[in-house]
């Protein structure tokens, strides 16, 4: 309920203030976004399978978003940006995609 | 595969588990509560900022275009009124002028030279029976890929039927609206046509003042409209004349006369 409430609260946040984004951040926050949103799905599932830990989803939450951006962040120097840009996204997304599958496994079929 | 299989595995991350095994301590339900809704409070900024970011930094173009379409539109607006002041001016103008010279018997033929000089130079409107000269945009022809479509009507076409109208007699002659003097251009720039460096837009309507009966024929016989026939049939170029009992062709605007100096000499 909380959680739901923090992310109305974050859209609206980002919605109405309208924060600008420094133009050196921009190529890194879609990619950061992706790699939260494994952290967060990864989150949920420890959460289901009663494994959860406050310090470890802290921890991958804030190393996901990191590394994903630094990855970026290399590639765009030595000019791979967009292969490694794809790399990041091919993993984080089949993380994303195993972790809801589980989730929906323990949700739907006990 | 294997290490498609090992990202599908550990999907999970293992420093679950082993956090679990390491400390047997029980969750603190409060603390987990606050812990995701600041992570969910961050992810939802970060979320809302990247998606407005993107929604305005690619529409932005578009929005940028239809602010200068309606600066245009209102600049243009804007030109219209300022030439109805002039041409309101510019009557009260010519009426000050007429009764200061009417009090003089002098006076009053100066008034009827100015009238028919400012009637030549296109200062006046002059209406009577005419004729009009319609061109229009054949059927797109490219013959080329890339190339020009030559069922256009272009500058040099309206001119010829200028000329030609001139040249068959006409008092005045007005482009879509636009009275063109001796001091006139009808150029292109960029595919549009311009009379008296105003942009017109097909189909094209030249109106002359003059006697129907002559001047048709006479324009008919003469060069330019063989010309303007000749594109017809070849690109299928809108070519029409017509004989009107009542034309009016509306005044210049804005007819500045420039008189020419000797360089370096005060003027």
């Amino acid at each position: 309920m909380i959680a739901v409430l923090g992310l109305a609260i974050g859209i609206a946040f980002g919605l109405l203030l309208q924060p600008e984004v420094p133009l050196w951040l921009q190529p890194y926050l879609p990619i950061a976004i992706v790699a939260a949103l494994d952290a967060i799905f990864g989150g949920f599932r420890a959460l289901i399978e009663g494994v959860f830990d406050d310090r470890v989803f802290v921890i991958s939450f804030i190393g996901n978003v990191l590394v994903a951006a630094l990855i970026v962040f290399l590639g765009d120097q030595l000019g791979v940006g967009a292969q490694l840009t794809t790399g990041v996204v091919v993993v984080l997304s089949i993380r994303i995609f195993a972790n809801a599958a589980a989730i929906r496994r323990r949700l739907f079929h006990g | 595969m294997s290490l498609l299989r090992q990202i599908y595995d550990e999907a999970l991350e293992p420093e679950y588990a082993l956090a679990r095994a390491r400390s047997a301590r029980p969750r603190r339900r409060g603390s987990t509560g606050a812990v995701w809704a600041v992570v969910l409070l961050l992810f939802g900024v970060a979320v809302a900022t990247t998606w407005l970011d993107v929604r305005r930094s690619s529409p932005e173009a578009l929005g940028a275009r239809a602010q200068l379409v309606a600066q245009v539109g209102e600049q243009t607006r804007a030109n219209d009124r300022l030439a109805a002041t002039v041409d309101r001016q510019q009557a009260a103008l010519a009426a000050l002028q007429n009764r200061a010279l009417a009090q003089t018997l002098e006076g009053a033929g100066l008034t009827r030279s100015v009238a028919a000089l400012e009637q030549a130079a296109g200062l006046s409107s002059v209406s009577g029976p005419g004729l009009r000269v319609q061109l229009s945009d054949g059927p797109p022809a490219v013959t080329q890929p890339g190339g020009p479509d030559l069922a256009r009507v272009l500058d040099q076409d309206i001119r010829q039927a200028v000329n030609g109208l001139f040249a068959a007699g006409a008092q005045a002659v007005a482009v879509n609206g636009q009275r063109v003097t001796s001091l006139t251009s009808v150029r292109s720039a960029g595919g549009a046509v311009l009379v008296d460096y105003r942009p017109l837009t097909p189909p094209y309507e030249i109106v002359a003042v003059g006697d129907p009966a002559t001047m048709a024929a006479r324009f008919a016989e003469g060069a330019d409209a063989a010309g303007l026939r000749g594109l017809a049939a070849a690109y299928g170029i809108g070519f029409d004349v017509t004989s009107l009992d009542q034309v009016t062709v509306p005044a210049a605007t804005g007819v500045t006369l420039r008189y020419a100096r000797v360089k370096g000499e005060q003027r």
